[in-house]
């Protein structure tokens, strides 16, 4: 046990330490903390003005936290009948895996070492206090518990999926059975939250569905359930509920940990490609390398590239590639982006079009860090082909264009559906949204050009959102002044971007035409 | 032939190659030899014009950075480079359409069939192991008939077969008047046939031995090798 003792402090010491020779990442924490506090604060101060307005009902809000936290545990705990779940890093499976410590001790380890990263993992929680605090009247201690169960459902979702794969792993018929188990609760789920909609016509969709999910019956649902009763249960005062809530969910955990320890002290085998996985994955973060969800079994179909020429090869390439990776032009993240975002066009129907296209546009900024073109960069051939290197640069980007244009499409015309939009704000949603892809794609250009050597990701992040907000308000600022100036709809400040994100994107990507001379993209 | 020309390329403060200059005429092959860390791959990538230097490289007299460079050129990176989800025949179509190639196929179907990977054209190169990703990447590099040819650590997951047809290529390459560029840290995989090697230590040259020196003392390069490189560690 010294010798794990030994570990987990000097790791800590030295995380410390480095922390003091890299200021930078210092105040990258710093910002980190201090974006926290801006938004506790500033929805705080914001109630001077409204303490009189009315929130939205609490079962909304339950309902939020039940699907979130559903969600979380589904998806993580589902991984469990195919690589599994791992508490342990590469080294600790190299060096750890294979000394002579006790397995059980090693377990111990990895689960208060997941503990941590449970914590870290539930910090995007904070960012969203602002809307439920205006939403919902969520105050800050509320939001800690809300914190505290989504960090258990993630932790109880990596035992329940190391659980899972220590059970199945050699087993067809367990994998099958278990499946069946996962999806008969959730239809049931489903049919449950559902039926009294179908059966009384109900107008009140949301309303009637909102009340089903906070019924006492969904709380016994395993860990989510149980979570969400004790969150729901601090908001309103229901100490029963908290006790009974987390007391479960510590129960749920204890016992799984002693299944896992007690039947199966040869976990190492079970954890092994959990641990391969995530350390790829992370060796390509940690290199600027998205990781492709490339799916496993990939249906070749027809060969060949069979058109471009010169730089134009690199578009029809990317084509192919999609091809392969997804359906069409979406791929699974497109889809579930549209998903949430529909979800939240439907909760949010009320708030008008431009609190949804602000949200959308928001979210797109945040998922603009993926795309072919920032692949193809990771490899030397862009580079080394002997065309110009602006006609390359053009014909990169070309795919993730045409791909945001089949996504705004698809997701406007739903939206439009959803909230009863008309044709002409949907049509102009859908082009500023192409507009926003193409300058985000501009920014993140002039962001490698600026700043390429940086590897630390989460910096990288929050110069890119300081930089779109630089870049792109301009345009928002002008379309707002003349759409109130004239009266105009919500289309004039869409039409404003659009010129204005066209119109610095392409300077951008002129100025930075001479990129891919080099794979080191910024001039250091 | 390719120059380099007091090269020197800094990350930060450190020093990676430290104004560093020779060439390589055409029809010889010249080796890279040096422990690790001792800029052999930062000076192959800066030939490569993947990264900014201060100093000149030119290819077949144009500087390295032009399109006219960079279609004499061919490179073999140190970790193989393929799209996941190419086939291995997509590959070369695409390097084929991109550098404007007509008639390729023949010669794609002669690299393949050489690295023994022509039963694979329609595998996926995510399907690929490690030494057949870096099979394909050779074949990548030397589809344009390039006639400067840098490879890095190019034996690195290769099968004995591999080696064998690679270390053959490169005496046929050579043979046709391509200028070729090899860095390696196994002293062993370069035998005899090299024109010239230089030894690099801490991002300069420490060394250069011609393979027909006159009036060689006889020292083999393994001895050389090591008279430097651990002549150095001593000294600091």
């Amino acid at each position: 046990m010294k010798s794990l003792a030994y570990l987990f402090f000097t790791t800590m010491k030295n995380s410390l330490k480095e922390l003091i020779k890299h200021p930078s990442r210092l105040i990258m924490y710093l910002i980190f903390i201090g974006l926290i506090v801006l938004v506790v604060v500033s929805s705080q101060l914001s109630d001077a003005d409204t303490a009189s307005v009315s929130y939205r009902s609490l079962n909304e809000f339950g309902a939020i936290v039940l699907a979130l936290y559903t969600a979380m545990f589904v998806l993580m705990a589902h991984k469990g009948l195919t690589s599994g779940a791992s508490f342990f890093s590469m080294p600790d499976v190299n060096l750890l895996f294979l000394s002579p410590v006790s397995p059980i001790k090693i377990l111990l380890f990895g689960i208060v070492k997941q503990m941590g990263t449970s914590l870290m993992v539930g910090l995007f929680i904070f960012y969203q206090y602002s809307w439920m605090h205006n939403t919902y009247g969520i105050s800050f201690g509320m939001l800690l518990f809300v914190f505290l169960g989504y960090c258990l459902t993630v932790f109880c979702a990596q035992l329940t999926a190391m659980a899972i794969y220590s059970f199945s792993c050699n087993s067809e018929n367990r994998k099958k059975a278990i499946k069946g188990v996962l999806y008969a609760a959730g239809l049931l789920c489903a049919a449950y939250l559902v039926y009294p909609v179908l059966a009384s016509g109900s107008s009140d969709l949301l309303g009637t569905v909102a009340d089903r999910a906070n019924s006492g019956i969904l709380e016994w649902i395993p860990v989510a359930g149980w979570l969400k009763g004790a969150v729901i249960g601090a908001l309103t005062a229901g100490s029963l509920h908290i006790l009974t809530g987390f007391g479960l969910t510590l129960a749920y955990a204890a016992i799984v940990i002693l299944l896992i320890a007690v039947s199966n002290t040869d976990y190492y085998e079970d954890v092994l490609q959990a641990t391969e996985i995530t350390y790829t994955a992370i060796t390509a973060q940690k290199q600027g390398k998205a990781a492709e969800a490339i799916p496993k079994n990939v249906k070749v179909g027809r060969t060949g590239i069979g058109r471009g020429f010169g730089a134009s090869t690199f578009f029809y390439k990317h084509l192919l590639e999609n091809r392969r990776a997804g359906m069409f032009y979406l791929d699974i993240s497109s889809i579930i982006f549209i998903v949430a975002n529909c979800i939240f066009a439907f909760f949010m129907k009320d708030q008008g079009i431009i609190a949804i296209f602000a949200f959308v546009t928001y979210m797109q900024a945040l998922s603009s860090f993926a795309g072919r073109w920032l692949k193809e960069l990771l490899l030397p051939y862009v580079y080394l082909t002997p065309v110009s290197p602006f006609k390359k640069l053009i014909s990169i980007c070309g795919e993730t264009l045409l791909k945001s244009a089949v996504e705004s499409v698809v997701l406007y015309i739903l939206i439009g559906f959803i909230i009863g939009a008309s044709p002409v704000d949907i049509a102009f949603c859908i082009v500023a949204r192409v507009g926003f892809s193409y300058l985000f794609m501009a920014v993140t250009i002039l962001l490698e050009r600026l700043f390429g050597s940086m590897t630390n990701r989460v910096m990288i992040i929050l110069l890119y959102f300081l930089m779109v907000l630089i870049i792109a308000a301009p345009g928002m600022i002008l379309g707002g002044i003349l759409m109130v100036a004239i009266q105009a709809g919500f289309w004039l400040f869409l039409l404003c971007s659009l010129i204005w994100n066209l119109g610095i994107g392409s300077l951008i990507f002129y100025l930075c035409r001479n990129i891919l001379n080099y794979a080191e993209l910024n001039n250091q | 032939m390719f120059s380099v020309s007091g090269v020197t390329k800094k990350y930060g403060k450190t020093v990676a190659n430290n104004n560093i200059s020779f060439s390589v005429n055409d029809g010889e092959i010249a080796i890279l030899l040096g422990p690790n860390g001792a800029g052999k791959s930062t000076i192959i990538k800066c030939i490569a014009g993947l990264l900014r230097f201060s100093g000149e490289i030119t290819i077949n007299s144009f500087p390295n950075k032009t399109l006219e460079a960079k279609k004499e050129l061919g490179y073999v990176p140190e970790m193989p480079a393929v799209y996941d989800l190419l086939t291995v025949w997509e590959h070369l179509e695409f390097i084929s359409r991109a550098y404007e190639l007509s008639g390729w196929e023949e010669y794609a179907k002669e690299l393949l069939e050489r690295f023994e990977i022509l039963d694979k054209k329609g595998k996926l190169g995510k399907e690929l192991s490690k030494g057949m990703q870096q099979k394909l990447s050779i074949c990548c590099a030397l589809i344009h008939r390039p006639k400067v040819i840098i490879f890095d650590e190019p034996m690195v997951g290769l099968d004995p077969h591999a080696i064998k047809e690679l270390k053959a290529l490169f005496s046929e390459l050579k043979q046709q008047g391509c200028c070729l560029l090899i860095s390696t840290h196994m002293i062993d995989s370069v035998e005899n046939y090299w024109d010239v090697v230089h030894i690099m230590v801490g991002g300069s040259f420490a060394a250069t031995k011609y393979n027909s020196t006159p009036g060689d003392d006889g020292q083999t390069l393994e001895e050389l090798f090591f008279e430097i490189t651990e002549g150095k560690a001593e000294k600091e």
